[in-house]
């Protein structure tokens, strides 16, 4: 069989076995392992099957994962959200659609320490929805805000995308969540921006509400945020200055965490047991399923199927931004079926080699990758975060004002991913500047 | 299900407990060390001797302790949008053929890992560098891991001939774990 069509039928049978329900971590590492024994001896498949799970496992630089993921766990139990969004919403109280806003401000705060969007949107509909809908802000714009806020935790670091994209392909991971901070925050800022601007448009999705904190509890209020953002500085600004690699600075963080939390009395011994069991788990999950994406990997390259590949899509007369394109609307659609995870893992085996082979900045395709990504939780029918949302609501919420109520924020990502495609050094002037 | 059974039932559960314990004093130990070396090496110029083979020893022990765990909670990724809509037999086949999966999956990196760790035991297989850290234990503990979370995988099959396809879902509160 050519590689080419090898690598398409290992492809399809990857896809019917995630279809069927099978976890991708095993459809794709037997998908994989099938593919290695038909194109090479059964021997290279033994000694993979050794080797790699083991190599991958201890490998340092990959702390990074359950590092972050305790981080994030301990942040989220000791009630950091409720007092970041409190704080930030006390000043914008007097804005219309001040909740929003400050909805989309303190997501992206507590972004900076949580890798996960579903956890970052689950938590936000717990306190934030109540509000809103208290308030009378619109169903489905309050649930939409807060499933597309969410988000921001993929592209602003620490980012579990970044790490897998990272592991995946070898790029630096203390490179990529560099990369993420300017467009993460440019993000967030686009949507300080055009909040205000949709509510001119429709001023019934959110009722004016008379300021009521005077200027000294405003301040108050920002006083439970600094362990958090003297947390953030120590993390971001000892990776980009070199200080500590990203898995030293997530054990900084963990531990930092853990303290601030503990100086507050805000964690007891239960919900940390929880943290650390919570971080076991997913730590667990995510590294078979990168196993299994790295033997996948390994089979694509080993049939040919890479190198054919990338004949095939530059003698077809594409070029680096048509490619692009075709990448964005091949994202898109999968992503209204398929989970972020699987998605990356499923197509960056093949994909990246062809970006590269382009001459594009695979730092910068990451970040497009994570903003597609972004898009993809948020796009209906299959879209984790409106999920998380709509479940987190309790009721309060159903699909369809989801669905409905997110389509602006949709919108506004497809803005945000074109001018990043459109100027590259958005994404790659920090990490230019990195010692 | 007879005594015996029943018994076998508990103990894969208990070994799956025991396993999630191992791997949350490691994620502890990763934090402490990694910071402890941050701070060691930029404050005091004194880093933590072996902190770096230690962590990744470590990382293996967390990464697949934890694993029967999350078999046991049905944490891994999956792409429901077509079997989430079915209902009694073929649900029951569909999770059927996932267990299968991950029997699979567990078995064949549970035997190389084995071939691998007895090597390694064989050699006394120690890290390159100063302090010449053991490796062995850490690969012990992947195959001991992968075994676990088989045993689980067998747990659930076994429910599902029963015919009870959400008691290995129902025997898994959190409040279980020691």
């Amino acid at each position: 069989m050519e590689p080419i069509t090898m690598g398409f039928v290992g492809i399809a049978a990857l896809i019917f076995f995630a279809g069927m329900g099978v976890p991708i971590a095993f459809s794709i590492t037997l998908v994989g392992a099938a593919g290695m024994a038909l194109v090479t001896d059964i021997d290279f498949l033994l000694v993979t099957f050794e080797t790699l799970p083991y190599a991958t496992a201890s490998e340092y630089a990959f702390a990074v994962i359950p590092m972050f993921v305790l981080m994030g766990a301990i942040a989220s139990s000791s009630g950091i959200i409720g007092e970041l969004y409190g704080a930030v919403n006390r000043w914008l109280e007097n804005v219309r659609g001040g909740l929003y806003i400050a909805t989309a401000v303190a997501s992206a705060g507590f972004a900076a320490i949580s890798g996960s969007t579903v956890v970052n949107a689950a938590m936000f509909t717990r306190i934030a929805l109540p509000e809103m809908l208290a308030l009378g802000y619109h169903k489905g714009i309050s649930a939409g805000c807060i499933a597309a806020a969410g988000t921001f935790a993929a592209l602003i670091p620490p980012s579990l995308t970044f790490v897998i994209f990272g592991i995946l392909t070898g790029e630096s991971i203390g490179e990529l969540f560099i990369a993420g901070i300017v467009p993460g925050l440019l993000t967030a800022l686009c949507y300080v921006v055009a909040i205000p601007l949709m509510l001119k448009v429709r001023p019934d999705w959110a009722p004016l509400v008379k300021a009521q904190s005077t200027f000294a509890q405003k301040l108050r209020g920002m006083t439970g945020i600094w362990p958090m953002l003297l947390l953030v500085l120590i993390v971001l600004g000892g990776i980009y200055t070199g200080i500590t690699p990203p898995s030293a600075a997530g054990a900084l963080g963990a531990v930092g965490a853990l303290l601030s939390a503990m100086a507050r009395r805000r964690i007891g011994p239960g919900a940390f047991w929880d943290a650390v069991k919570q971080t076991a788990e997913l730590t667990s999950v995510l590294f078979i399923i990168i196993i299994g994406g790295l033997l996948f990997s390994r089979f694509l390259v080993v049939s040919g199927f890479v190198d054919d590949l990338t004949a095939l899509v530059t003698d077809s007369g594409f070029t680096g931004p048509t490619f692009i394109l075709a990448m964005v609307v091949m994202y898109l659609v999968l992503g209204m079926f398929i989970d972020p995870l699987s998605m990356l893992v499923m197509t960056v085996p093949f994909v990246y080699p062809v970006i590269k082979s382009f001459g594009m900045d695979p730092i910068w395709f990451g970040i497009i990758l994570t903003k597609m990504i972004e898009i993809a939780v948020i796009t209906p029918p299959v879209g984790l975060n409106l999920f998380a949302v709509v479940s987190a609501a309790n009721g309060r919420v159903k699909t369809g004002d989801m669905f409905f109520g997110v389509l602006p924020f949709v919108c506004l990502e497809v803005v945000i991913l074109i001018v990043l495609i459109a100027f590259p050094g958005i994404s790659l002037w920090l990490p230019a500047t990195m010692q | 299900m007879t005594p015996f059974f029943r018994f076998l039932d508990a103990a894969i559960q208990w070994l799956g407990n025991a396993s999630l314990a191992f791997a949350a004093v490691f994620i502890a130990l990763l934090a402490v060390i990694g910071t402890a070396d941050s701070i060691g090496t930029q404050i005091f110029n004194a880093p933590v001797p072996s902190a770096l083979e230690i962590s990744q020893a470590g990382l293996v022990v967390v990464v697949f302790m934890g694993l029967a765990y999350a078999q046991r909670r049905r944490a891994h990724v999956a792409v429901d949008i077509f079997t989430g809509r079915f209902e009694g037999k073929m649900k029951m086949a569909f999770t059927g053929l996932a267990l299968i999966a991950a029997i699979t999956f567990f078995s064949f990196v549970a035997w190389r890992s084995g071939i691998s760790a007895l090597a390694s035991i064989a050699v006394d297989e120690r890290s390159w560098g100063l302090t010449r850290f053991p490796i062995w234990p850490s690969k012990i503990a992947l195959f001991i891991g992968c075994i676990i979370a088989g045993l689980e995988s067998i747990r659930q099959f076994v429910h599902l001939c029963l015919g009870n396809p959400d008691a290995f879902e129902a025997h898994s509160p959190d409040e279980e774990v020691p």
